[in-house]
């Protein structure tokens, strides 16, 4: 029955027609969210602009020059700095955008939430609910979950990016002749760890997607129990 | 207090709601499995980039070295696309739960409404008319 009742959800009677917390939270969060998640992706939008600019002028000169010279190493540092952390800024933003979609998820259950509520008292009978089964205890920690591995992949990427900022502020002819020493090092490092970085922010991804999977799923358990909860009142209950 | 949970008066939940748990498993699972790879990869890496830019670059035919660059330069060309699998399969687990409320909304709540909301008005009309 305890077990029954924490995966789907028992039933309680309100006094108020009232979200929770978390829901109203999820209320006026949404729309930060979004905003932060929009302005992210345009921001890396505009610093992919600004690469590909510094890409097309380095490609443009030739090897023995875009390789020796200094203005071109400087757009080429900028270029391999750039690698290593852009694409993980950019699905922070759309890991923003899916963390706003899983607050406007919560929107619709504190709505659903309230609006049952009035509608059993508008029929003078005891408004019951559904208790959160446990899809709506997880689906929050999930989205907050993702979030966090899209930040501490971020906050990895940007540490590597200065690595690879100072191996490639040197020439490329001392980067292939370097054999021992801290440019070799870091070479080996920026290497290694884009390596995995890769997929470790779509671990993140995954996860708020997860989490939106739950929050669906817990709007259906909650349709599931109006319509039970309606043949209810009907027959009198 | 909460009391038990009831489904005695509704249809049972629809299959998509059985179907979705699996496809997201996949689809995580799909996502957990490349970061394992990469992992591994990231070793291979490590060795590769412990040597020199010129032992590499000499590295003969059936030099371990020589393996393993290829191995760098092969493996990424299919992970990338099967974590894009997975992401697929989450995103399908979505749909699939989506459409197991859009059932729900007809089968369960709609039913439910266009059979009880007669009865509750003609009720709490009946109520009314006793009240006068």
């Amino acid at each position: 029955m305890a077990m029954r009742e924490m995966i789907f959800g028992g039933r309680a009677v309100l006094t108020e027609a009232q979200p929770t917390g978390m829901q109203k939270m999820a209320s006026v969060m949404w729309a930060p969210m979004l905003l932060m998640g929009l302005m992210i992706v345009f921001a890396g939008l505009g610093l992919s602009v600004a690469k590909a600019n510094f890409a097309s002028d380095y490609f443009g000169a030739e090897k023995g020059i875009h390789e020796a010279q200094a203005n071109f190493i400087d757009k080429r540092q900028f270029i391999e700095f750039t690698n290593v952390w852009l694409p993980g800024f950019l699905l922070l933003g759309i890991g923003f955008i899916l963390a706003a979609i899983t607050f406007s998820l919560a929107n619709i259950l504190g709505v659903f939430r309230a609006g049952g509520v009035q509608i059993q008292q508008a029929f003078g009978k005891d408004p019951q609910t559904l208790t959160p089964p446990i899809t709506a205890m997880l689906f929050p920690m999930f989205m907050m979950i993702g979030l966090m591995i899209l930040i501490v992949n971020l906050i990895i990427a940007v540490v590597v990016g200065a690595i690879a900022w100072d191996v490639y502020g040197e020439p490329v002819a001392a980067i292939n002749a370097a054999e021992s020493g801290s440019t070799f090092r870091d070479l080996g490092t920026v290497n290694t760890f884009k390596t995995w970085l890769e997929p470790f922010k779509f671990v993140g991804l995954a996860t708020i997607l997860v989490g939106i999977s739950m929050a669906v799923h817990t709007i259906l358990q909650v349709i599931r129990f109006q319509g039970q909860r309606i043949r209810e009142l009907a027959a009198g209950n | 207090m909460s009391t038990e949970h009831r489904t005695d008066l509704i249809p049972s939940p629809p299959i998509q709601t059985k179907v979705y748990p699996l496809l997201i498993a996949m689809g995580f699972f799909i996502v957990l499995s490349a970061l394992a790879i990469a992992a591994v990869l990231a070793t291979v890496a490590n060795g590769v980039f412990d040597h020199s830019f010129a032992e590499r670059a000499a590295a003969a035919a059936g030099d371990p070295l020589l393996a393993r660059q290829g191995d760098l330069a092969t493996f990424p060309l299919w992970v990338q696309p099967f974590m894009f699998v997975g992401v697929a399969l989450l995103v399908s687990g979505i749909f699939a739960v989506f459409w197991g409320l859009l059932r729900s909304l007809q089968e369960a709540r709609g039913t439910a409404m266009v059979e009880s909301i007669p009865i509750l008005v003609k009720a709490s009309s009946s109520r009314e008319t006793e009240g006068r």
